[in-house]
């Protein structure tokens, strides 16, 4: 649940040899997950079977719908 | 440092260190049921019984409770992958995600919401602990069990003030509690159920009603189509929690299952549906009155000691995730942590003297919690699928001011703000969540449904027309460039 809305505000709040580490870190992680993406680009998209699972989770409830409303 | 100053460092290194992007290898659901119990945890609040209460005024009980059961699992199946496939993709939190449709400004948005739901969901636990006392106060002297107003205010205005207590002392000291809480809620639940039973009789249960002049509606359909639209509510809820914990999944196949199955089935209806029962049987939707009555004096109070207990912990919680959540707003970020928890909690003073309203109010809440999700719901899904086809710059992300291609205009896409605004506009028109009139319409397919798919469309619509021919955005149809952004390392931050 965050953003960066902090913009300059993190002054005397956290250590600056903290500030430059974090930025390190950031950078680091950021270029592994484009990499990852690079190597396999669809990897963590939405699939066949997760769009399937969302349908079948949608047609259960809809059948469920329909029963009461039938019943109603 | 002071106290203060070092609970507010603490409370900006989470919000800074909870932005950081997660690896693979640093996940931690590796399994359908590791991440199937975590969503059951997460579901498994104290408001589910207070929001069971209410479902029996739905034209039935089995008509509320089944409708919200449907809301809950169509809401989930449409809100989850919305906003979980981003955040496990690219690692990231939904609000980073939202900045990428919001803009680097207008993502400010969604998280004002999420802070509005963390808060008054805070002041309902609040109202429901100050009941709860006071019911147990009762019950150890012999009174008669009912609203007490000065000893209510005095125990909702004590517990405010032990929370924002333990918040300016050690926010944290209730944290290894909280992974026992929905444990014990469900535990609570079974044992109540078993109890239900003892007492009534199965085929009792299975007839119970409450009093028809009591009713929201006595329309079958209508009252179907409120349990719909109170469970798809309690979904979008889900919108803010779902990225953080998305990206804590190891494998994709993960992600949808266990979210509808775990908070859409589980924890959620589950709770939901054995608090209809209770609050049937026991005439009254307040749990803390139902737990007592039906488990008797000594078992009822040691259940609600419990129960309360559990609400202390769940109170500061909430506030100390908005004082986490409030860092990324640099307003909140220059104030000192005192400033920033009194902010949120002083509400809490006025909500004490009002505690009946807000606990009879809450079905209320809990669709404004819909009125606030269903517009940036639809927006954000529309926006990453089909418009960025599912792929983001995450260096964007991370990027503050005009050097940002999520900067938009000003920091905000427009498109996204007005369409979010007029959402919630027809929400309101469809359903008030205050006097729970509705319009014809309503009746057959609720609000938060067709506000969301109409206002997917919109923002597809009028992004497609006239935003993308101007390059805004970095969309990838637009730019017909891929993603590979050479901004310079030290551009980036958090």
């Amino acid at each position: 649940m965050q953003s960066n809305f902090v913009a300059e505000t993190s002054a005397g709040i956290i250590p600056d040899s903290d500030q430059e580490r974090m930025q390190r870190d950031l950078v680091a992680r950021i270029q592994r997950i484009e990499e990852i993406n690079r190597i396999d680009p669809s990897q963590g998209d939405l699939g066949k079977s997760q769009i399937m699972e969302m349908l079948l989770w949608i047609a259960f409830s809809i059948v469920i719908w329909i029963v009461f409303l039938i019943s109603s | 440092m002071s106290s203060l100053d070092s609970i507010k460092s603490r409370a900006y290194q989470e919000s800074v260190a909870g932005r950081m992007p997660v690896l693979p290898e640093e996940r931690i659901y590796h399994s359908y049921s590791s991440f199937l119990w975590t969503c059951i945890v997460f579901a498994a609040a104290t408001y589910a019984f207070l929001i069971g209460g209410y479902l029996p005024y739905c034209a039935n009980i089995w008509v509320g409770c089944g409708g919200y059961l449907i809301g809950c699992v169509i809401g989930l199946a449409l809100v989850t992958p919305g906003c979980g496939m981003a955040s496990y993709k690219y690692g990231i939190d939904t609000m980073d995600v939202a900045k990428s449709s919001f803009g680097t400004r207008g993502a400010v948005i969604p998280l004002t919401c999420a802070l509005i739901t963390a808060a008054g969901w805070g002041f309902v636990v609040e109202a429901l602990t100050a009941h709860g006392a006071n019911t147990i106060v009762q019950t150890v002297r012999g009174d008669q069990i009912g609203v007490s107003s000065y000893l209510t205010v005095s125990l909702a205005l004590l517990s405010i003030g032990f929370v924002g207590y333990m918040l300016m002392t050690r926010p944290t000291a209730f944290e290894r509690f909280n992974k026992y809480i929905a444990v014990g809620h469900i535990l609570v639940t079974c044992i109540m159920l078993w109890m239900l039973v003892e007492k009534f009789g199965f085929s009792s249960l299975l007839t119970a009603s409450v009093p028809s002049s009591q009713l929201l509606t006595d329309n079958k359909t209508l009252g179907l189509t409120l349990g719909i639209e109170f469970g798809v509510s309690n979904a979008l809820t889900w919108w803010p929690l779902g990225g953080g914990l998305s990206r804590l999944i190891s494998k994709r196949k993960n992600l949808i299952g266990p979210s509808v199955l775990g908070a859409g089935v589980i924890g959620n209806p589950f709770i939901s549906s054995v608090a209809a029962l209770a609050a049937v049987k026991e005439g009254t939707p307040d749990p803390t009155i139902w737990m007592i009555k039906l488990a008797g004096p000594y078992a009822g109070s040691l259940i609600m000691v419990l129960v309360l207990f559990a609400n202390l912990a769940t109170m500061i919680l909430l506030f100390y995730l908005c004082g986490i959540m409030a860092q990324q707003i640099k307003w909140f970020a220059k104030r000192s942590w005192l400033v920033v928890i009194a902010v949120f909690m002083s509400p809490g003073l006025v909500v004490a003297f009002y505690s009946d309203q807000v606990l009879n109010s809450v079905m209320s809440f809990l669709s404004y919690n819909g009125v606030m999700f269903t517009g940036i719901a639809g927006v954000t899904f529309v926006d990453y699928f089909i418009l960025r086809q599912q792929k983001i710059d995450i260096r964007q992300c991370f990027i503050r001011g005009p050097g940002s291609k999520y900067y938009f205009w000003g920091g905000v896409n427009w498109v996204a703000v007005i369409i979010t605004g007029a959402a919630m506009a027809t929400y309101l028109w469809l359903f008030n969540p205050i006097t729970a009139a509705s319009a014809p319409e309503f009746k057959f397919c609720g609000a938060a449904i067709p506000v969301m798919f109409a206002s997917a469309a919109l923002y597809y619509v009028v992004m497609r027309l006239f935003i993308l021919p101007t390059g805004k955005g970095a969309y990838p149809e637009s730019t017909g460039a891929g993603l590979e952004s050479s901004v310079p390392p030290e551009a980036l931050t958090l």
